[in-house]
């Protein structure tokens, strides 16, 4: 029964993980560069909190297939559970075994006389812990090293329990609280409290082992005097351990005790996460104090193997009716509040932004724009992802307002300080041709990630605009990394081809007289890189002339961008659509016209038709004499809108117009605050 | 039989396999020196430098035939007849005890690298090269910052120490220490950690001064300046230092061949005496024009500086040249003279002069020159030149110099040796080359900071070697004392005066 409640629990949180925030999972696997080698292994071990953090970087590479990261943590989570009940069931004294209907099966039977035996009473609040993390987990910052680093505790704490008994024992935990400590950092300190409350409760009466035999559990230790001397120096050493580890790394020492890898963040404290910690220590100490329902017997079966010893028929406690209403009712709260705070914390909000952002890079253009459908974008950074669906899915000039526009920042966001931002504008600029903005966005989101990480995905970019800009032999150093890695390896040694031959390392006896920049290029296999569908468009269309990026210029950058290679119709389509935004029509005719000079017959976009002719009324009386071929549909609806506005303008316009009108350049201007 | 014996026989008889392994195949001679890397072919070395280990060139690249080497072995014999032998799979190690003998016995002298690779039928044997061995020591060690080659945003900043002797690197400051901090300019008086002034930057930050034993946590912005210290120079004496005020702005440029444009929109000089505590500003470097990089003469009498007129920037950026001025130095009172002199006109030459270092003996100025701006590190057309004080001509380093980014620089205590930064190896990250230079300003090959294993250090670099100072002897810093007093805000406030 009890599998069964932790598959079911295990089973809650694949679906949970899978199906409500597997988004959460991709954003955590591309702020992460795990990858295979003695290298990084070192790098990362040889530190406190290394083993955790390596762990935690190997289970996260797996998220980038959101089922697979909702099955390992679906895993760990049952394990953390596992264990608390592991640890709870040997602190009531029971050596190990199932607790079945009111027998013990398997070989070990009874208790030692006199003692208390376990109750199914407290059996969920094994599942608090486990819960809690969860819900923690929610959060996209709280790593999965802190799931790891939680579980080695925990771990621990088991191993010390079976360690036999007295002194040998006591020397155990003190062995393994200094190699957690360098394992798992402050987690140490639940190891610590499991231990200090675990040797208070040890009698010293011996109790059957699982051979049958008698064992003395906890020899020596229920005097007060040996504890003070035996187990009271853990206190003692578990913040003495960072203060020695300081010795050696520079980290502060909040952060060696509270966790350098659990939270991205790493100049912010996470407190909740202590909570996990508070629970995890204190579920088995709960346990142990809860007290068995006095009403309640229970007979025990000993089998025949056992030994006349421990052949005693102890009366245990059954679990009566009461203890399992109390049982059922600490299910329920348990569920119930586990549910509640997922519905609490989940962050579907981030969980679209994550979407949007993952759909771009995997240049799911559709699937953005249904996506959009579904839920209106709520951010400038949702709609770059939308308008740049639009654009290649050829309908930004024709539905750029379809959609809720913000507004020129939802075509080409400012560059922020942040992690996520500029790594979509990234994606923007390296479609646009522009090389060195996509690169600098790329390089510079990754040095942005708080916890000093590095993110395979910004190393795929930097690879490519490396390629494009010729840079091979960097290039060939981001390719190499990504090389040991298991879901970019493949990608990396395609890659890898377009760099042609082994290059030198700078050695310019072996170059003659080539003492120009142009050596690079000759180490790179240009025939493949122009003909790639990527590199070789984007070489095409990217900037030829020198000049330095202006932020307050976008579309100045645009036009140049557009004019130094007229193939490139996405800038020329964002040139217009930032003017549109922007509300900047005398521009916006101005450009038009290098594509649609005036006398064209070319028919224009239905938003371009519509942004023209307000254009052309706010300087003249009325449309006659536009140079442009403007519908006569366009025409009548600006008649249209013109009257409507004038007839509700005492009242609310907007949503007067909003139904007929809601979609045109029109509504923008008028009612669209930027 | 006991183990012992046991095992060493077995030692014994695998060893043997090994050496049978080698001993046997021909040797075939190449009639051309190894394409070793890094490129030690031909270097002056210092004597009390780290062994240089190198490894061979993948050698695809310049024919098919070429084989690859399982194994490598080198032979460095010295004028003296006395030798060591270093080997190794992939790269060529050398014991440091050994190395460190053959390069004292052979000081003033030269070594003889005879290196042959096993290409596992038979031995490839290359025509020997030459290192040259100056008597002249390095200084102790070299501190240097490890920066990623970023734009706007900086992650993991720390302050590092290498022996060049050895290759024990260890952190001066890591910015994990105090969280959203960074860290720069650290710099000595004329290479003494004695005199270590380092700026930590962020809310919590401030100027480091250590002094003889000292450790001052300075708030260097006042009311009367325009920003912090920035770019700073220790007076021999020890009592000033020089600090530039900087307002820095970075652009981005948009083409392939040059990433970032870093310019001052303000920038003056002022004295800073760590005696009074007090900012010395006079009116003659804190002008509308760019004051910027100053260092003292070594004889203290004088400062020198880069100067340029002002710009409209970002807009004129091209236009921004810097020449090399000079004033006068009273270091009894700690001010400046009233007249600016014009070292070099860079401008009239379309040059811009950057990062002015004299040496300790007072003989020659190593600048960074560039074709237009302030930052060389970004300007792939930035150069190391040498101004000889004696007769005031200058003149490109052509030894030192390479198709790519020359720049900052600093002496050894002896005037010998100079660490520059290059970027010649990628383009990117920026690395340290140690490079001779005599006292009329002949030069050496330069070498690059030797690494045990160099393929597997340089290839998995992700970080620059930023401004590499040469120093004396270890640096030490008040680390407990720097997080006190960061974590507390304890800021010792500056004064301001004008001395005109």
């Amino acid at each position: 029964m009890r599998k069964v409640c932790s598959l079911v629990f295990g089973l809650g949180v694949f679906l949970f993980f899978w199906l409500v925030l597997p988004y959460h999972l991709r954003f955590h696997e591309q702020f992460q560069f795990f990858r295979f080698g003695m290298d990084y292994f070192m790098d990362s071990v040889l530190h406190p909190e290394g083993f955790s953090f390596y762990l935690g970087g190997f289970f996260t590479q797996f998220f980038r297939y959101p089922w697979a990261g909702a099955l390992i943590i679906a895993l760990l989570l049952m394990l953390m559970q596992r264990l608390v009940a592991a640890i709870a069931y040997r602190a009531q004294g029971i050596a190990s075994g199932r607790w079945e209907s009111g027998s013990i099966s398997g070989s070990n039977t009874g208790n030692a006389p006199g003692r208390v035996p376990g109750n199914p009473l407290w059996y969920p609040l094994t599942y608090l812990p486990s819960a809690f993390v969860w819900l923690l987990l929610c959060n996209e910052n709280y790593l999965i090293s802190a799931v790891v680093a939680l579980l080695l505790a925990l771990w621990a704490v088991n191993l010390y329990q079976r360690a036999g008994d007295g002194k040998s024992r006591i020397a155990v935990f003190y062995v393994l609280q200094l190699v957690l400590f360098f394992l798992a950092g402050g987690t140490v300190l639940i190891f610590t409290a499991c231990f200090l409350y675990l040797e208070a409760f040890c009698t010293g009466e011996a109790v059957p082992g699982r051979t049958g035999r008698m064992e003395t559990a906890c020899r020596g230790t229920g005097r007060w005097k040996t504890y003070a001397l035996q187990v009271l120096p853990a206190v003692a050493l578990v913040f003495l351990y960072p203060m020695a580890a300081r010795i050696f790394w520079q980290y502060p020492y909040e952060k060696l005790l509270g966790g350098l890898h659990f939270y991205r963040y790493y100049y912010f404290s996470y407190p909740l996460q202590y909570v996990a910690w508070a629970l995890a220590a204190a579920v088995p100490l709960l346990c142990r104090l809860i007290p068995a329902p006095k009403s309640c017997s229970m007979k025990r079966r000993i089998p025949a193997a056992c030994p006349d010893s421990v052949k005693q028929q102890i009366a245990a406690p059954k679990p009566g009716r009461g203890s399992r209403i109390i049982s059922a009712v600490l299910c329920v709260l348990i569920t119930a509040g586990t549910v509640f705070g997922l519905f609490r914390f989940a962050g579907l909000d981030k969980e679209r932004l994550f979407e949007y952002d993952i759909l771009v890079y995997e240049e799911q253009w559709d699937q953005v724009l249904q996506r959009a459908q579904k839920d209106t974008p709520g951010s400038s950074i949702e709609m770059v992802a939308v308008n740049l669906a639009l654009w290649h899915t050829g309908r930004l000039e024709t539905e750029l307002f379809h959609y809720p526009q913000q507004g020129p920042e939802g075509l080409m966001l400012p560059f922020r300080r942040d992690f996520v931002t500029p790594l979509m504008m990234s994606q923007v600029y390296l479609h646009l041709g522009m090389v060195n903005s996509a690169q600098r966005n790329a390089y510079d989101a990754m040095e942005a990630i708080p916890d000093f990480q590095k993110s395979a995905r910004s190393y795929k970019l930097l690879a490519q605009t490396n390629i494009i800009n010729g840079h091979y032999r960097v290039a060939r150093g981001y390719l190499e990394q990504l090389s040991k890695t298991l879901f970019y390896r493949k990608w990396a040694q395609e890659a890898m081809q377009y760099l042609g031959n082994e290059e030198h390392f700078g050695n310019e006896e072996r170059l003659g007289n080539e003492e120009h920049l142009g050596n690079e290029d000759r180490l790179g296999d240009e025939e493949r890189i122009a003909a790639h569908p990527v590199y070789g468009r984007i070489r095409r269309i990217r900037y030829r002339d020198e000049m330095l990026f202006s932020p307050q210029g976008l579309n100045a950058m645009l036009d140049i961008l557009y004019r130094n290679n007229r193939e490139n119709k996405m800038a020329y389509a964002y040139m217009l659509a930032y003017t549109l935004l922007a509300k900047d029509l005398e521009r916006f005719a101005d450009y038009i016209t290098l594509e649609y000079p005036s006398g064209s017959d070319k028919t224009l976009p239905v938003p371009y038709q519509e942004a023209l002719a307000l254009y052309w009324v706010q300087n003249n009386s009325s449309l006659e004499g536009i140079p442009w071929n403007i519908s006569g549909d366009v025409r009548k609806r600006l008649d249209d809108f013109t009257a409507m506005y004038q007839q509700f303008a005492g009242g609310r316009p907007e949503r007067e117009l909003k139904k007929d009108f809601g979609k045109t350049y029109w509504y923008y201007v008028f009612f669209t605050k930027i | 039989m006991s183990f012992l014996p046991k095992y060493s026989l077995a030692c014994m008889a695998l060893m043997a396999i090994v050496a049978c392994h080698y001993a046997g195949g021909e040797v075939v001679p190449e009639d051309s020196p190894p394409a070793i890397w890094p490129d030690y072919k031909e270097v002056t070395v210092p004597v009390n430098i780290a062994p240089l280990n190198f490894t061979l060139e993948k050698t695809t690249l310049l024919s098919d035939e070429e084989p690859a080497f399982s194994r490598l072995e080198a032979w460095v014999e010295g004028a003296d007849g006395s030798f060591i032998k270093g080997s190794g799979k992939r790269h060529v190690r050398f014991s440091m005890g050994g190395w460190a003998r053959l390069l004292e016995k052979n000081a003033g002298d030269s070594l003889l690298v005879t290196l042959r690779g096993w290409d596992g039928k038979q031995w490839h044997s290359y025509r020997p090269f030459t290192i040259y061995v100056n008597a002249r020591p390095i200084d102790h060690g070299m501190v240097f910052r490890y920066i990623a080659p970023g734009y706007e945003v900086y992650s993991k900043v720390d302050i590092y120490q290498r022996e060049l002797s050895s290759f024990r690197t260890s952190a001066i400051y890591e910015n994990t220490l105090i969280p959203q901090t960074c860290a720069n300019c650290h710099s000595f008086k004329q290479g003494d950690p004695e005199y270590f002034s380092l700026h930590v930057r962020g809310e919590k930050g401030a100027t480091v001064l250590q002094k003889e034993g000292t450790f001052r946590y300075l708030d260097s912005r006042t009311d009367s300046t325009s920003s912090a210290f920035s770019y700073p120079s220790w007076h021999p004496d020890g009592r000033y230092i020089a600090y530039s005020l900087n307002k820095t702005y970075q652009s981005f440029h948009v083409t392939a061949e040059d990433r970032v444009e870093v310019y001052d929109l303000v920038s003056d000089i002022v004295i800073y005496d760590t005696q009074e505590n007090c900012i010395l500003a006079s009116d003659l470097l804190t002008t509308g024009a760019f004051e910027t990089f100053p260092k003292f003469s070594a004889d203290g009498h004088s400062l020198y500086f880069c100067l340029a007129r002002e710009q409209d920037l970002p807009t004129e950026y091209r236009d921004l040249r810097y020449n090399l001025c000079r004033v006068d130095f009273d270091p009894l009172t700690g001010e400046t003279g009233k007249e600016i002199h014009t070292v070099i006109d860079a401008v009239s030459i379309g040059k811009s002069i950057s990062q002015p270092v004299p040496s300790p003996d007072g003989r020659h100025i190593l600048f960074s020159l560039l074709d237009f701006g302030t930052f060389p590190v970004n300007h792939r057309a930035s150069e190391l030149a040498l101004l000889d004080l004696e007769d005031n001509t200058w003149r490109l380093l052509d030894a030192w110099n390479s198709p790519d980014v020359e720049s900052y620089h600093s002496w050894s205590s002896n005037s010998r040796w100079v660490v520059f930064s290059s970027r010649r190896q990628d383009g990117l990250l920026v690395l340290p080359y140690i490079g001779y230079i005599d006292e009329q300003g002949n030069t050496g090959k330069p070498f690059l900071l030797p690494q045990k294993d160099p393929e597997h250090f340089y290839g998995t670099l992700t970080r620059s070697f930023n401004c590499p100072e040469l120093v004396t002897a270890a640096v030490k810093l008040e680390r407990r004392k720097l997080e006190r007093s960061a974590n507390r805000m304890e800021r010792e406030e500056v004064r301001f005066r004008r001395i005109d």
